[in-house]
């Protein structure tokens, strides 16, 4: 359950896990682990992979991060999302806003 | 308990000696005293006189220690009254049984006087924080209870109600995140938003002022739903933090029943039910980013058109409903609500679905999300009745000294694309005119000599498709592109308000760029053609004292007028 990070030497490519549910109790671990980050002209990866449930207050939490990678110019792609998530994200229609 | 004295003492002890000698010790401390020699007169006397501290003793006769502190713990309510045991006894196990039965501290006699007083200070630093907590905890609840009837005067309370109209909004705690709200717009559609901010509570709930301030404003005003969209995006986009949106759902049903305009941003799907055989005619998925989000959104991209027949059930809900789950964390899902609709009974959809969300839930512990559902129903009804334009009536209130004046605008080709000058057009003329019980009227006639003018005559589009209902679709898709890549043409209003004895008439001319037609052949006053000059021309003339046509048909002049006596 939670948040994994891993950052490339350089800083530049940052991966994001997350483990379990995707909802508001994540909240503080999240924000604590994209703010330490450089934002702007970082590649990120979301991997949803182990991600069973997402809700609306995740999907606040993908906004901030994107808001945080630099907003119109956010590198963002969020990668091995399962069906049901995938779900959630479309009916959002956020593939507007991030890769998935 | 006042500043001046630490309050009132109880002391309970069956030997006189020890009595005296707690007493001097909490007189000297400011303490106020009373005393009881048994359990039964000590809770005799805190209920009569009440006390701000016990102390206890254990071994008594009549009632002893415990059973005195249960009764005085149960009858001091939610005001905390430490009540500290004085025994002699000192096993653990009846020690235990003082915290047992209520009590907060204990001491063992004979007790050292400095220990005692240290638990006494400690004893009212928690009877301080404990009334600080109270005192916090009843304020938050007045203003709970206040904000809750805000929310429900301002936003709930201004809805349309209306039994073709089923609404109901399940909170998972005081304030709901969802929302639900209705209004009619003065061409008589029918405007319904349902919509789910992130997350719930009083946070939620504050996100829903400013949406209903502005729905309610722009669809009275007549506004378009991309506008009205538009404009509650833009300001949430502006209010709300990042990481909070508004998911909504905007369905209009126009007064014709006979198609309904969807917007759907980032809610579950919009469902069209037959009402006779409950089939799943349409559903509407989301096509948008949930509002707030984007400032720039493409409002109109979003919107998608459903035609609609007699009786047809439009259903509209949250992802609370779907997503509700049983103790089995099973979701109700969207198969169990298709099974819900298409076994209910006729008109019966609505409580079908609550009947078989409470049987799957069960006697679920807290509900998790909030709930919404709404069910209209497409029948005459559930639009407001056409008022009879009555001539005679007077108007409400009387100005003096109504002079005559005019007014022309003009709209040039990319301008016609971005604006819509029906509203400002009536707004004015509210302004300048008492016309509030003719204004429904009024704004239905200059809205169908603009959408005439723009349509028929500057989109040159043939109203002979719209009649066919597979064609309102094909009429729509050529309209919104014809309108996209219009750069020239014009609609030009004229309007000269007359007085003529006790009669004031506005003479509304609007003259299009388009090719006109011939209305010497086709067009006789009072002669309804359905083919030709299409529902909007017959509407204007059971309006309108007179509508004539000259030029080559591309201006219309239409006369609205009203008695001021």
């Amino acid at each position: 359950m939670g948040i994994d990070m891993t950052v490339s030497d350089d800083g530049n490519s940052v991966t994001i896990a997350v483990t379990g549910k995707f909802d508001f109790q994540l909240y503080d671990e999240f924000r604590t682990a994209y703010i330490s980050t450089v934002g702007t002209g970082v590649s990120y990866k979301l991997d949803l992979s182990a991600t069973d449930y997402l809700d609306s207050s995740a999907m606040g939490m993908l906004l901030l991060l994107r808001e945080h990678a630099g907003g119109e110019t956010a590198d963002i792609e969020i990668t091995r999302v399962s069906p049901e998530v995938r779900k959630i994200l479309e009916v959002a229609n956020f593939g507007k806003l991030f890769k998935f | 308990m006042n500043n001046s004295s630490p309050g009132k003492a109880l002391i309970v002890d069956d030997e006189k000696a020890n009595r005296l000698a707690l007493k001097s010790l909490l007189v000297r401390q400011g303490y106020q005293t009373i005393e009881a020699v048994n359990g039964a007169e000590a809770v005799a006397l805190f209920k009569q006189q009440n006390a701000d501290i016990v102390f206890m003793d254990v071994m008594m006769p009549v009632l002893d220690g415990y059973e005195a502190t249960r009764q005085i713990k149960a009858a001091s309510g939610k005001r905390f009254v430490p009540i500290i045991f004085l025994t002699a006894m000192s096993d653990e196990a009846a020690l235990a049984q003082c915290i047992e039965a209520g009590g907060d501290d204990f001491l063992v006699k004979p007790y050292d006087k400095l220990i005692l007083q240290s638990k006494i200070r400690s004893m009212q630093r928690i009877a301080a924080l404990n009334s600080e907590v109270q005192g916090m905890y009843s304020m938050i609840h007045r203003e709970q209870e206040i904000a809750e009837s805000v929310y429900i005067n301002a936003i709930q309370s201004p809805n349309i109600v209306n039994p073709y109209l089923r609404q109901a909004v399940r909170p998972a705690s005081i304030f709901s995140g969802d929302l639900v709200l209705s209004a009619y717009s003065p061409s008589r559609d029918l405007f319904f938003l349902a919509g789910d901010f992130t997350g719930h509570g009083l946070l939620a709930a504050l996100g829903a002022m400013p949406v209903s301030e502005v729905f309610r404003a722009m669809t009275t005003k007549g506004f378009s739903p991309e506008e009205i969209l538009a404009g509650i995006n833009k300001k949430l986009k502006v209010m709300l933090p990042v990481d909070m949106f508004f998911g909504a759902q905007l369905v209009v049903v126009n007064h014709d029943l006979e198609h309904v305009r969807v917007f759907n941003a980032g809610m579950p799907d919009v469902l069209i039910v037959d009402g006779a055989n409950h089939r799943i005619k349409h559903r509407l998925a989301s096509t948008g980013l949930p509002l707030g989000v984007d400032a720039g959104a493409d409002i109109h991209a979003m919107q998608q058109y459903a035609p609609i027949a007699h009786n047809d059930k439009i259903l509209m809900y949250s992802d609370g409903l779907i997503e509700a789950r049983n103790a089995g964390d099973q979701e109700f899902g969207s198969r169990r609500l298709i099974g819900s609709i298409t076994g209910a009974p006729q008109n019966k959809i609505f409580e079908q679905i609550f009947s078989d969300l409470d049987a799957f839930c069960g006697a679920v512990e807290s509900q998790r999300d909030d709930v919404t559902l709404v069910e209209i129903s497409c029948v005459q009804d559930v639009l407001p009745a056409l008022e009879a334009h009555d001539y005679l009536r007077p108007a409400a209130h009387m100005l003096s000294g109504r002079g005559e004046w005019k007014l022309s605008l003009r709209f040039d080709g990319a301008r016609l694309r971005e604006t819509n000058p029906v509203p400002v057009l009536i707004n004015y003329l509210m302004e300048m005119e008492e016309l509030e019980a003719e204004r429904q009227a009024l704004f239905t006639v200059i809205t169908e000599l603009y959408l005439n003018a723009l349509d028929h005559g500057v989109l040159a589009l043939d109203s002979t498709l719209k009649t066919d209902p597979a064609g309102f679709e094909a009429y729509v898709q050529t309209r919104e592109s014809r309108l996209a890549s219009l750069d020239n043409g014009h609609v030009i209003f004229n309007l000269s308000v007359e007085q003529e004895s006790t009669r004031r008439s506005i003479l509304l001319r609007v003259e299009d760029s388009g090719q006109g037609f011939d209305f010497t052949n086709h067009v006789a006053p009072n002669e309804r053609d359905m083919a030709l000059s299409g529902r909007g021309l017959v509407l204007i003339r059971d309006l309108c004292e007179s509508l004539e046509f000259e030029g080559n048909g591309n201006i219309a002049v239409a006369r609205f007028s009203w008695s001021t006596r």
